[in-house]
């Protein structure tokens, strides 16, 4: 059977409407994610995203609202800005490791170092800190660590999310790895991120509404009610992974950082309120 | 009445003798689990492995130690058969990621 010219037409048009869209620039990457989400929840105000799934639930947000006049995450809080303040052994503290003393810097992490070649997320650059001060580093998922970044967090808060776009070729691959990651199929269940926070969104997946993904990093370390303490977005990772049985890779892997890499430039523009409490 | 006894004895032997033959052994199982554990190592390397996988090797693993080969056989093949899943799963999205992508 001969092949159909017009057929292979369509077939190489739609191709190449694939590979372009799927090779955009993040600039335009970030235009289309943002954009979709207005188009399919007009209703939602852009900083709304920053509140997760509760910018979706009525009454969920009512709880959730109901439950911050007294977070439960405010005793670790606490404990997180006491541990930022002491003085590692040879008397230097963590604000001797950031710009402006570790405050309000939230909104700038990850970025792609371009001496090192790898993403810095603010939990790497925290236990990097701890190590050049000659500390043992911390547990990246939950614990000091979480509570430490959770203060750092709290310093920023309504501060702009300002990812720096990738501007070298190792910092676009960086970004093209963790926006390929969150598009890709995984674990037995055969979900990638985007069916759930893209395709899905806002619809029931049993008794939960599946949230945006646009938003998604502004709130982190989060509590929650399910862990009963503070985690980082990682351990979130890892939640999502095993709901679909992928097996979950190590905190701060290279992997999850050029996820978060990604994400978090997808939600440029939005206030940081982290931490926050979640279900 | 001894023809009677002379049939069911063979036929007793011939079951006896067909069980044992299709019984797995200590090596086969000890075989069939490397393979899972081959397998497992190829879908990680992939970043694809799947949570189920690792599981069933240790339960295929602990079958043999307590001596049910027949059960780590079938543990190990079905671990083996998720790896080779997911491993059709990445060589799969090494393309299909863009057909998730917001239009």
């Amino acid at each position: 059977m001969k092949p159909q010219p017009l057929l292979l037409l369509v077939t190489g048009l739609l191709l190449l409407v694939l590979i372009s869209t799927a090779n955009a620039d993040p600039e335009e990457d970030k235009n289309t994610f943002q954009r979709f989400y207005s188009e399919r929840l007009p209703h939602i105000a852009f900083k709304d995203y920053s509140d997760g799934v509760y910018a979706l639930d009525q009454d969920a947000r009512e709880q959730w609202e109901a439950l911050s006049d007294f977070p439960p995450y405010e005793d670790q809080l606490a404990e997180g800005e006491t541990l930022f303040n002491t003085p590692f052994a040879n008397g230097k503290t963590y604000a001797s490791c950031f710009k402006n003393a570790g405050i309000n810097q939230r909104q700038h992490y990850p970025f792609f170092d371009t001496q090192r070649n790898t993403v810095v997320t603010l939990e790497l650059a925290i236990n990097e800190c701890r190590v050049n001060n000659h500390e043992k580093s911390l547990n990246y998922k939950k614990g000091d660590l979480a509570k430490i970044s959770a203060y750092m967090a709290s310093t920023s808060t309504d501060s702009l999310i300002k990812i720096i776009s990738p501007s070298t070729p190792q910092a676009l691959a960086a970004y093209n790895e963790g926006k390929q990651y969150f598009y890709s199929k995984r674990g037995q269940l055969n979900f990638s991120c985007a069916n759930c926070h893209i395709q899905n969104v806002a619809r029931k997946i049993r008794s939960e509404t599946l949230s945006p993904a646009l938003g998604h990093i502004s709130h982190f370390p989060v509590y929650r009610l399910k862990w009963a303490s503070l985690g980082t977005l990682h351990r979130r990772f890892d939640a999502c992974n095993k709901q679909v049985r992928a097996q979950p890779l190590k905190g701060q892997s290279e992997t999850y950082r050029n996820l978060e890499y990604f994400l978090s430039y997808m939600s440029n523009g939005l206030p940081i309120n982290g931490p926050a409490s979640r279900k | 009445m001894l023809m009677k006894r002379l049939y069911l004895l063979a036929l007793f032997t011939l079951l006896t003798c067909t069980s044992n033959a299709l019984a797995a052994s200590p090596s086969q199982a000890q075989l069939a689990i490397t393979q899972a554990q081959n397998a497992q190592r190829q879908a990680a390397q992939s970043g694809h492995e799947w949570t189920t996988i690792t599981p069933l090797i240790r339960q295929a693993q602990h079958a043999l130690d307590t001596g049910l080969y027949d059960s780590a056989v079938a543990l190990a093949n079905t671990s083996k058969q998720h790896s080779k899943l997911a491993l059709e799963q990445a060589r799969r999205e090494r393309t299909n990621w863009r057909l998730n992508l917001p239009k």
